[in-house]
């Protein structure tokens, strides 16, 4: 059989719009409602530590912790019920999930040795300790997505962070806002998208 | 012009197997995953497996998951190779387009 060189070009096309489909559809199927969970939970978690601070420990305690077992059910419920299985993948779950846990053991350490902090600084250190996690993931994995999120959350955070020596008393709002927004937004467009 | 895989040329079998061919190398595709992301009918995505299954391109494995039964699809090393060598052609095709494109206004000098 022979074809043409533009024949050949539209197949080639195909064939790399097709592989970027299914890739980004395996990628980013499972990590959509993931986002969207952890933006609920910093924007209510934030908020509460704006308006009721008395409670907001308890309130992140509350929060991470439904995060994180709504994390490893929206994963693995995701992954069971996906449309493709390998055995690459379910290793790469596993490592995902050594690479969160020992990330938070390690933010703890830190937390221990940079005692004593503000709750700013707390709230700072962690979403752009998240943040760089997403930073990483994206380099990682060769998730764009995840690597454009993480530095434009970073940056948001960056400037409330600067603007709270101006106007003092706002950065967890905006943090709650803007983080937890940029995740939410991006979790439900990532969902949408690859449904 | 170079010889290109006619069975994989196919625009639906070419979209079959440039997806099984993004996933893991061990990785195998649930039969509806694929007929929703191809946008295909079962009849029309069963028969081009046929026909790939039938050239030794992929394997087909029946199985129920729950009370479901499920189709799942896996490319074979044949399959891959096959693959591989048809983009290579492809990318053959268009270079030697290109360089015919650039000849032809030389030779008008």
């Amino acid at each position: 059989m022979e074809v043409t060189g533009k024949e050949a070009q539209e197949a080639l096309q195909d064939v790399e719009s097709v592989a970027k489909s299914v890739q980004g559809r395996l990628a980013y199927g499972i990590v959509g409602p993931i986002l969207v969970l952890w933006g609920v939970v910093w924007m209510v978690c934030f908020a509460l530590t704006h308006f009721m601070p008395q409670v907001a420990g308890w309130g992140w305690i509350v929060g991470d912790s439904l995060g994180i077992v709504g994390s490893i059910y929206l994963g693995t419920r995701g992954a069971r019920a996906g449309a493709v299985r390998s055995e690459s993948s379910k290793r790469m779950g596993w490592k995902l999930f050594w690479f969160w846990f020992l990330l938070f053991i390690y933010a703890d350490i830190w937390l221990a040795v940079l005692w004593p902090w503000r709750g700013q600084q707390l709230g700072m250190f962690l979403v752009t300790l998240v943040m760089f996690a997403y930073v990483v993931m994206g380099l990682w994995l060769e998730m764009r997505f995840m690597l454009w999120l993480g530095l434009a959350v970073t940056v948001l955070a960056c400037a409330g962070y600067v603007l709270s020596f101006l106007i003092p008393g706002y950065l967890d709002l905006w943090l709650g806002l803007a983080g937890g927004s940029a995740l939410l937004a991006s979790g439900f467009y990532l969902t949408l998208r690859w449904r | 012009m170079s010889e290109i895989n006619e069975i994989i040329h196919q625009p639906i079998r070419l979209k079959v197997m440039a997806a099984l061919f993004a996933m893991e190398s061990d990785a195998e595709a649930d039969f509806t995953f694929l007929r929703d992301h191809l946008k295909l009918t079962d009849g029309n995505l069963g028969a081009h497996l046929e026909k790939l299954e039938s050239a030794g391109y992929l394997s087909v494995r029946k199985a129920f998951v729950g009370r479901k039964p499920r189709t799942f699809l896996r490319l074979s090393r044949a399959g891959r190779r096959a693959f591989e060598d048809y983009v290579e052609a492809l990318r053959k095709v268009i270079d030697a387009a290109h360089v015919a494109e650039v000849k032809q206004p030389e030779r008008r000098k």
